[in-house]
């Protein structure tokens, strides 16, 4: 059957749908099924509507109620990062060669020959003492 | 805006388009109260599942709302919504096209709107009113999902919706002469249905 015909047999058809006693009693029997299928308590309504408006109400992802969400359950993280007690340091193994010789100059200054920089005081040191015993040794030889 | 000014304006063509533009989240409400039953129903008759359809309500006006700015008022509220509710259902039964349970009638005895739907007809049913009662109910739905989905939407917008012609091909974005087409044949076909049934 054509487009064409069947507008044209339309009118004619609808004509027959409400003459057709069986079509038009199962027309209406099945709006009164849809309608009566479709029958809900005032609070099924009243739930839907307010589902959503919670639904309209959310933010989407990208705006800036998400935005300040975010930063907020960052620092939130943060700061139970902090409050969960001191972390358990692992000293890096490059850290401990450093200080180990570290240690070992420090000890070597301070058990071993003296710095470079202190060598003239040392020189004469050495020559006040020894021009002190040469002093102590005349004055017995004259004696 | 008052209720009573926005109830008005969204039934008014000319007026719509910029009041559902420019409306706020708490004037939506009203649209909301104004069509839910509506929509609730052409999506159970669409789909014949109480649970889907249900949440197909709330996903239509939660997209009305969202796409609100672009309504263009080239359709009343009504039929954008209808419009929304069979792209949705459309959508469904492609999703669940494998295995999606078709028949209301057939599934399980303990679904009240049977029993509902019975209450309805008659206050003080008999057990053999409403066994009658849900055999002419499942006889109905029967014919109806033998047409194809077009012709069906189509049916269930005229018949029980009560749509003028217009209004179906504004809201299934058909030529007129094409919604023409479908209720044409959707009648043939019922018509031969009903025949055939009595014949048995």
């Amino acid at each position: 059957m054509s487009s064409r015909s069947d507008d044209l047999n339309l009118d004619e058809q609808s004509r027959l749908a409400l003459t057709d006693e069986s079509v038009n009693d199962f027309i209406s029997s099945f709006r009164q099924g849809v309608h009566e299928q479709a029958q809900r308590p005032n609070s099924f309504w009243t739930a839907q509507r307010v589902r959503i408006g919670e639904r309209t109400l959310k933010p989407k992802h990208g705006s800036l109620g998400w935005a300040i969400g975010s930063v907020f359950a960052t620092a939130a993280v943060a700061i139970a990062l902090l409050l969960s007690g001191p972390a358990t340091t692992n000293t890096p193994v490059a850290q401990k060669v450093d200080d180990d010789l570290l240690m070992r100059e420090v000890v070597e200054a301070t058990e071993g020959t003296l710095p470079d920089a202190l060598a003239p005081a040392t020189l004469l040191a050495n020559e006040v003492d020894r021009g002190l015993e040469t002093a102590v040794q005349s004055k017995g030889a004259t004696r | 805006m008052t209720g009573e000014t926005l109830a008005g304006a969204v039934f008014d063509a000319a007026v719509a388009p910029k009041v559902m533009q420019g409306i706020a989240h708490e004037e939506f409400d009203l649209v909301v109260r104004e069509h839910q039953q509506r929509i609730y129903r052409v999506l159970l008759a669409l789909l014949r599942d109480p649970d889907a359809a249900a949440n197909l309500t709330q996903d239509c006006f939660v997209r009305a709302f969202e796409s609100r700015k672009s309504f263009r008022g080239e359709a009343s509220v009504g039929t954008w919504l209808v419009r929304i509710a069979v792209n949705l259902a459309r959508d469904y039964q492609r999703s669940k096209r494998h295995g999606f349970w078709r028949g209301l009638f057939r599934s399980s005895n303990n679904d009240d709107s049977h029993d509902a739907m019975a209450m309805a007809a008659d206050p003080q049913p008999t057990a053999e009113r409403v066994v009658l009662a849900r055999e002419k109910a499942a006889a109905v739905w029967a014919i109806v999902d033998r047409l194809s989905p077009q012709q069906r939407e189509v049916f269930i917008l005229r018949f029980a919706e009560e749509m003028p012609l217009e209004q179906i091909a504004l809201a299934l974005r058909l030529q007129l002469g094409t919604v023409k087409t479908h209720l044409s044949r959707a009648l043939s076909a019922v018509r031969a249905q009903i025949k055939e049934s009595e014949r048995e």
